[in-house]
């Protein structure tokens, strides 16, 4: 899975902003502001991890159950998805 | 050769064409001599637009950008309604600190359309300058910024603060902002979207203020980070440009953390600038 190039995640007044940009900001008026884990998991994707590479890593950095940490990876793939800020390696930007 | 030469914020801009350049709306206002060496040098010739091989002309807007043998091709279109389409009339294509325009279009040059194709905003980010989309009120010696979407009430406010404090509308439309020292300033430029308010002078900024309309008044600080939501869709660059949005994202971050901004919930009254004036000190 890969971040769309829609989207760029950058860090801004301290904290983890997800934005749209070019075309995507005329039909998507928002920003996301990330939690620590959600921009650890972005952070993820950018460096290629699949959900299970994020979900390790989710569960090394913050101590929590590996089982626990791919569920709460899954729903968070899930919602990006849903956004179109998360696709398919073989899928078009 | 007709010359033309412009000072707008802390830049000077030089127009040389074979053709004479009107005049337009509030450009005049920004002349200075011609002696004066320019930051910039346009260079507008009527000529066939350059047509990348291969590449379609067909633009999607007011402004498209097509980039080809690592040059960017940045086209400026009108718009043809009985064929709902945009078709382009100029095309910008930057040299380091020139700019040749080659325009196709039967009619006189102008100044507003000269620059409108060169692409200012994108120009003046690479120099760490920032076009606003506000409303731009000076008040003493002192500027508020109205930020924020159309209908949110900039243009109402700004005219609250002329008609209640004798502050002056400066620009209705439009703000060119950059740094200066520990602070930053804003300037008039010559684009006012419709507002008829311009004047080319400048104020240091004492408050960003995002103003939304409401049922009764009330002002609260933002954070940086709530700034910089509320700022970066103020901006103007060119969106296909990512160099250009890593530079609006950083001065906008900049500016945000560096100047107070303000939500205003607000009723279009006098209420709205006392409420204000207040939170900033000046009541």
């Amino acid at each position: 899975m890969k971040l769309s190039e829609d989207f760029i995640c950058r860090k801004v007044c301290g904290e983890t902003l997800l934005m749209p940009i070019g075309e995507k900001t005329k039909e998507f008026n928002g920003i996301f502001t990330l939690s620590e884990t959600g921009a650890l998991l972005i952070d993820a994707i950018v460096k290629g991890e699949n959900a299970d590479g994020a979900a390790a890593l989710l569960a090394e950095q913050f101590a929590v159950d590996i089982e626990i940490a791919r569920q709460d990876t899954l729903a968070f793939f899930e919602q990006l998805q849903q956004y179109g800020i998360l696709l398919d390696d073989d899928a078009a930007d | 050769m007709n010359l033309k030469t412009y000072r707008i914020g802390v830049f000077v801009l030089r127009l040389e064409s074979e053709e004479p350049i009107l005049d337009a709306d509030f450009f005049p206002l920004f002349r200075i001599d011609d002696g004066v060496p320019p930051d910039f040098l346009v260079r507008v010739q009527r000529a066939k637009l350059p047509a990348p091989a291969g590449i379609s002309l067909q633009c999607g807007g007011h402004h498209h950008r097509i980039r080809f043998g690592g040059e960017n091709y940045d086209y400026t279109c009108f718009s043809d309604a009985q064929h709902r389409a945009h078709v382009p009339y100029a095309c910008a294509v930057r040299q380091g600190r020139e700019v040749l325009l080659y325009v196709q279009y039967d009619a006189p040059f102008w100044d507003t359309m000269v620059f409108d194709a060169v692409g200012l905003p994108d120009l003046f980010l690479e120099e760490g300058a920032g076009v606003f989309h506000a409303a731009f009120v000076g008040d003493g010696d002192g500027g508020i910024l109205f930020a924020g979407p159309s209908g949110a009430g900039k243009t109402t406010q700004a005219t609250l603060w002329q008609t209640h404090r004798s502050a002056v509308v400066i620009n209705g439309d439009r703000a060119l902002i950059l740094r200066s020292g520990d602070g930053f300033l804003a300037y008039g430029i010559p684009f006012c979207g419709s507002s008829k308010s311009c004047m080319n002078t400048v104020r240091p900024i004492r408050a960003i203020v995002f103003p939304e309309k409401g049922e009764k008044n009330a002002v609260a600080q933002l954070s940086a980070i709530a700034g910089f939501k509320e700022l970066i869709g103020c901006i103007s660059y060119t969106r296909e440009d990512p160099a250009a949005q890593e530079r609006a994202v950083l001065l906008t971050e900049d500016v945000a953390a560096g100047c107070r901004c303000f939500r205003l919930v607000c009723r279009p009254d006098t209420g709205a600038v006392e409420a204000l004036s207040r939170a900033l000190g000046t009541l």
